[in-house]
């Protein structure tokens, strides 16, 4: 009967050792995550100060301390460029990523298809400290006047803030209701209503987006889905990226 | 006379066994497809590994413990193997995992398409890799049940 036991024994002492082995990593790495989620906790409470510190005043401080901000982390550094710029740096111990084994998992299985990379939100007027980082010093340039120049009454704004930390094509921006898209004709279109119905033109490589910045095809954007149409430059007919918002 | 009727199911000492192995195999073939996923993606960090860890430290000596307690059961009394509540599990899993498996070769096939056709822009060789861990994880547990079940 022994005989008949060893190949299972052989088999679970595999999958044994292997259990070891990520035990000796995991605890290899705790350490170093200690001290990146306290920075990271650091760094977050050091940006809701200094936004808010940038809103009121509508300038950058000299330095942290200057706005009243406790830095107890050495991990954290802060220097003014100009007086609408700053540079924001966190130096973290571990690399880490949104990676998720389980939503991959279940993309695979319920969708088809692996998610794509994404690695966090990030703004060039607005101080956000993404999650997802890598190992070593992790800097932001922000620069105040990318929202509206300062000092000047604020216009009403053409271009959109929000377009995932991905550079500005410059155009109008437009929420509307998909009423059609045609992806096949060339070039694509789409329909939408937004006081009255009006038909676009899609660039040749259109970006197609998630709310969450998830990159998407042009086949996932259906008729009714809320978007943000992002146009390629001011009062152009021709849009460069279509956010779906009902995601 | 009426027929009696059963009014209480219960499972058999061994299968209930079975039931506690099947529910701490499912939790290790998910652990174990999870850190195999991550490794695949070049997923090291501690936020990710972790999770996967403290679920593979308690599965994998618990299921151990009862898979080599019921097979050896079985090796001395041959007729627990057809015990109908330990079949129960065993079919069970063999169906999860069934559908595991097809749904995998289902998403690969997809994915290859996807690609072809200029949808999707990740790497078919990383969906490939991905794939190949879900398969050889559940259609691995699927092929040990399917001939434990076949053979005689």
């Amino acid at each position: 009967m022994q005989q008949a036991l060893t190949k299972y024994k052989i088999g679970l002492l595999v999958i044994g050792l292997f259990t070891v082995a990520m035990v000796v990593v995991v605890l290899a790495q705790a350490s170093a995550a200690k001290h990146d989620t306290d920075t990271y906790k650091t760094a977050n409470t050091i940006a809701d100060k200094l936004n808010g510190y940038t809103l009121d005043h509508e300038t950058v401080p000299r330095s942290l301390s200057d706005a009243n901000i406790d830095n107890p982390s050495t991990a954290i550094t802060y220097t003014k460029l100009t007086d609408t710029q700053y540079k924001f740096c966190i130096t973290y111990k571990t690399t880490s990523t949104n990676f998720d084994p389980g939503m991959l998992e279940g993309s695979l299985l319920l969708s088809g298809h692996t998610p794509e990379g994404f690695d966090g939100y990030t703004s060039q007027d607005y101080l956000v400290v993404p999650t997802a980082h890598k190992k070593g010093s992790n800097c932001q340039t922000i620069n105040l006047a990318a929202s509206f120049p300062l000092n000047e009454t604020p216009t009403p704004q053409t271009t959109s803030d929000f377009y995932c930390g991905q550079p500005h094509p410059g155009g109008n921006t437009d929420d509307a209701t998909v009423t059609s898209i045609s992806a096949n004709t060339n070039p694509a279109t789409i329909t939408v209503s937004l006081a009255g119905t009006s038909t676009y033109q899609l660039a040749s490589d259109v970006k197609v987006l998630t709310v969450s910045c998830t990159p998407a095809s042009l086949s996932e954007v259906l008729t009714g889905d809320s978007v943000r149409l992002i146009f390629d430059k001011p009062n152009s007919k021709t849009v460069a990226a279509v956010i779906d918002t009902s995601f | 006379m009426p027929n009696p009727m059963p009014v209480v199911k219960v499972l058999s000492p061994i299968g209930l066994e079975y039931a506690f192995m099947t529910i701490s195999l499912f939790a290790a073939a998910g652990a174990l497809t999870a850190a195999l996923l991550s490794l695949v993606n070049g997923e090291f960090s501690f936020a990710v590994l972790s999770f996967p860890t403290a679920l593979l430290v308690v599965s994998v000596p618990v299921f151990a413990y009862l898979f080599l307690r019921t097979k050896r059961l079985e090796l001395t009394q041959p007729h627990l193997r057809l015990d109908p509540s330990k079949r129960r599990s065993t079919q069970f899993t063999q169906i999860v995992c069934f559908l595991v498996s097809f749904f995998t070769l289902v998403a690969f096939v997809f994915s290859v398409f996807g690609k072809l056709g200029g949808q999707f822009h990740t790497s078919i060789g990383k969906t490939a890799l991905d794939c190949l861990v879900l398969l050889v994880v559940f259609g691995g547990i699927l092929a040990y049940y399917w001939r434990d079940e076949h053979q005689r």
